[in-house]
């Protein structure tokens, strides 16, 4: 992790894929999705937040919606 | 071997460092870098269950249940450095010591609630709520790690009990 941007996660899409129960084919063009609305930055073997409040919001308005 | 003859081990990205099934001789001490824990279904699916961080504790659970094997993998996630605490010098001092007794099992709490929080969100959300829930999450754990200073001398500061009389009281701090 050395010289890795201070909010790196060393997380790849596969993982990622692993830990919400779905495919590294449907994780990722959602997490292109992040990177074009700036929430997060892709790095080799991992995955740069930048935007967590803008992750937080979509996390609770998606859950949100899901109830009503 | 004494509690307080440990030392750090450095492992690289990738390493195994519990195998699903294998019996429960110690618990690990994450120093610093991330690790997975996930569990290999019957019909071969891989279950993320979390991404541990410095300070979290691998096998605590375990142990405290007085479950004999694993139900579930360990994999370093980046390279990595964690203390081993064989299982029963940990027991003895757990005994010993119920100050930090009651630290364990609070930390094995938090982590277990953690977890079923995520989880319960899980069930909620579509599968983009998911991942940014699940990346606000993470991201909340490395902030956390960075202010507690993300490395051994800061966060697993693991001054543990040695079996030797003549030194003074021992002391365990997960804080």
């Amino acid at each position: 992790m050395q010289g890795a941007p201070s909010q790196w996660l060393p997380l790849t899409n596969c993982e990622i894929a692993e830990l919400v129960g779905s495919n590294p084919q449907t994780v990722s063009p959602i997490i292109a999705k992040f990177c074009k609305q700036g929430l997060v930055a892709r790095h080799r073997g991992g995955i740069e937040v930048l935007n967590p409040k803008g992750l937080q919001e979509l996390a609770q308005d998606i859950t949100v919606a899901n109830l009503l | 071997m004494p509690i307080g003859a440990l030392r750090p081990f450095s492992y690289p990205r990738r390493a195994i460092l519990i195998e699903q099934g294998h019996p429960v001789l110690g618990v690990f001490v994450i120093c610093q870098g991330w690790i997975k824990v996930a569990q290999r279904t019957l019909d071969g699916k891989i279950a993320g269950l979390d991404v541990l961080s410095p300070g979290e504790l691998i096998g605590a659970r375990e142990l405290l249940a007085d479950e004999p094997l694993f139900d579930l993998y360990a994999q370093t996630l980046c390279e990595t450095r964690i203390i081993w605490v064989q299982r029963t010098s940990l027991l003895d001092l757990l005994h010993r010591r119920p100050d930090f007794a009651l630290k364990v099992s609070q930390r094995v709490a938090q982590t277990a609630g953690f977890i079923q929080h995520r989880f319960v969100q899980m069930l909620q959300a579509r599968l983009e709520g998911q991942i940014a829930y699940l990346l606000s999450y993470l991201h909340e754990k490395q902030a956390f790690v960075q202010i507690k200073g993300g490395d051994l001398q800061t966060i697993a500061q693991l001054r543990f009990a040695t079996s030797d009389a003549r030194r003074s009281e021992p002391m365990a701090s997960l804080d």
